[in-house]
């Protein structure tokens, strides 16, 4: 009776499993999507997360966890081939295309998903965005960096600090 | 009760007063070093005064180590001597210069890039680089002591003598770099082993020596491209994919590869014989320069599939019009659609770009200057 843990394709149905947001919404997805994260991983090889059960995820909000499961979903055909000799590069350009439209989106949302990948260990995710966010960032002043992380402005020994490494790394700043 | 409870309303709202209207987020440093290992080395230098532990991440070799570099400039060699053809080659004395096009990376001096390498390892004549190491050759040195070459990285100042063997007392040995950071922080050196004869005429390819910076040894391969292969010290050559590729100089029309262990030898079929081949944005491209009867006409080739060794051609253009003006191809851009050559007398430099077919002039790098190298600096330890 007990399911196939890995899917082999061959099953005509592969197996679910259930996880739940922080907000009490309830996802159910396969368990090979949900298996990208590591975290989930070691859950669901021990038989976790199916029937009624599900695995609670207390530190995701469901916006975040359905973004999660999207991103999930698509990349787990591909990562199932081990990651995928025999892929086209049809199917390759296709995820890529897919990863671009991902990430294009709001500032708050890319904070919470790349907070959600490291915590689920999710390591394509979070790699995705992580390149996102610096891309982001790279442009930006040490200043515009503190505004965004929201720390104070600095104290006038450390704007001195700043001064100086303005000087000795002048081109840095063009 | 109610002061204490006054008080603490008003240093909420005295505190919500001096900060940014935006969320405070809280990242463990372990992701923020995951993002700074993405920024451009540059940013990264100025972000180091963004708070104390930004500055600790910044200066983490484990982050800036993984930093995605661009090209900084170009390496070249001069002659001393204004006469070279007058010259014995084992008399010749060289000089590497460094030229800046980037304004991303601390400046390098110019006239002398190994500034930081000892008096008896300057004099020395550049043969690869590869990922922002330097393979030199000390051959010249009039007072030589020790080996003869060396393997150096000027961002992060190291250096390393690679231990002599046979193969390398031919006049001009056939040697190159293999380094990938993104793979491995060790690199080799593939030295090929030309048949036996007493004055270096022989050409045909017998094995490969390899060194390991990880066990600090060389070890022989023997060769599995086939008996009439040649490859010598002119052939040009790019690490891609794991593997060296070397243009072949035979009658065959090829590009021949051999992986890191020595034990994978391959063959591409070329449509032309290539003049040089390098690697622009992930891909192997080969440049052929026709004869002077079709005025030099430049071809520039991709090769699209690796594994079922498609080549397309990308441009087929005559540079300067029609007219016979001669060219030598220098090096292609690593992230852009840019190949260098140098023309005329004084050798001046210049990028055409396959991408929207124009030409640009660089600089003049003079009579006594020879074969121009990318520099893209390499700061993992």
């Amino acid at each position: 009776m007990a399911a196939p843990e890995s899917g082999d394709g061959n099953n005509g149905a592969a197996r679910m499993v259930t996880l739940i947001s922080s907000d009490n919404t309830r996802f159910e997805v396969e368990a090979a999507a949900a298996s990208l994260s590591q975290t989930l991983q070691l859950t669901i090889l021990d038989g976790g997360g199916g029937g009624g059960d599900g695995i609670p995820l207390p530190n995701v909000d469901s916006a975040t966890l359905s973004k999660v499961l999207e991103y999930c979903i698509k990349h787990a055909p591909a990562a199932a081939n081990g990651g995928a000799p025999n892929a086209t590069a049809v199917d390759r350009a296709e995820l890529e295309r897919f990863d671009n439209e991902f990430v294009n989106i709001d500032q708050s949302v890319l904070y919470s998903l790349i907070m959600a990948a490291h915590n689920l260990e999710i390591e394509g995710l979070q790699s995705l965005v992580a390149k996102k966010v610096a891309d982001m960032i790279k442009g930006k002043s040490p200043m515009e960096i503190r505004r965004t992380l929201g720390f104070p402005d600095p104290t006038p020994e450390e704007q001195a600090e700043m001064n100086a490494h303005m000087l000795e790394y002048g081109w840095a700043y063009e | 009760m109610e002061s204490r409870g006054g008080n603490s309303h008003r240093r909420r709202r005295r505190r919500r007063r001096r900060m940014r209207p935006v969320v405070k987020l809280f990242f463990p440093n372990d992701l923020i070093a995951e993002i700074l290992s993405r920024v451009p080395y540059r940013s990264l230098c100025r972000f180091k005064c963004v708070s104390r532990a930004w500055l600790a991440l910044c200066s983490d070799p484990s982050v800036y180590g993984k930093c995605p570099q661009s090209l900084s400039g170009f390496l070249y060699r001069r002659h001393k001597f204004e006469h070279r053809f007058f010259c014995p080659a084992r008399m010749c004395r060289f000089t590497l210069s460094f030229l800046n096009t980037s304004e991303r990376y601390p400046p390098i001096d110019g006239t002398s890039p190994l500034s930081f390498m000892p008096p008896t390892h300057t004099n020395v004549y550049l043969v690869d680089t590869c990922s922002g190491l330097l393979l030199c050759d000390r051959q010249n040195e009039p007072t030589r002591q020790g080996p003869r070459y060396f393997v150096c990285n000027p961002a992060t100042q190291k250096w390393i003598d690679l231990p002599d063997i046979e193969p390398m007392k031919r006049l001009y040995p056939t040697i190159r770099l293999g380094f990938d950071p993104a793979v491995s922080s060790h690199f080799r050196v593939f030295l090929v082993v030309h048949l036996e004869d007493e004055h270096d005429l022989e050409d045909e390819v017998t094995g490969v020596q390899i060194y390991s910076s990880e066990t600090g040894e060389w070890s022989y391969m023997p060769s599995e491209w086939g008996f009439s292969t040649v490859v010598r010290d002119d052939s040009t050559s790019a690490f891609f994919n794991g593997a060296l590729h070397l243009t072949t100089l035979d009658s065959s029309c090829s590009v021949v590869t051999v992986d890191t262990a020595g034990k994978t030898w391959g063959r591409i079929p070329t449509p032309r014989h290539f003049d040089f081949i390098g690697l622009s944005q992930g891909r192997l491209y080969g440049m052929h320069r026709d004869s002077e009867q079709n005025d030099y006409e430049l071809s520039v080739w991709v090769l699209e599939d690796y594994g079922g060794q498609r080549w397309i051609r990308k441009r087929l253009v005559k540079l300067f019009g029609p007219g016979k003006v001669f060219y030598v191809l220098q090096t292609i851009h690593p992230e852009q659609s840019l190949v260098y050559f140098a023309t005329g007398h004084d050798r001046v430099l210049m990028s055409y770009d396959f991408g929207n077919n124009t030409l640009q002039a660089i600089t003049i790098l003079g009579q006594n200057s020879m074969r121009v190298y990318p520099y893209v600096p390499c700061f993992s330890q």
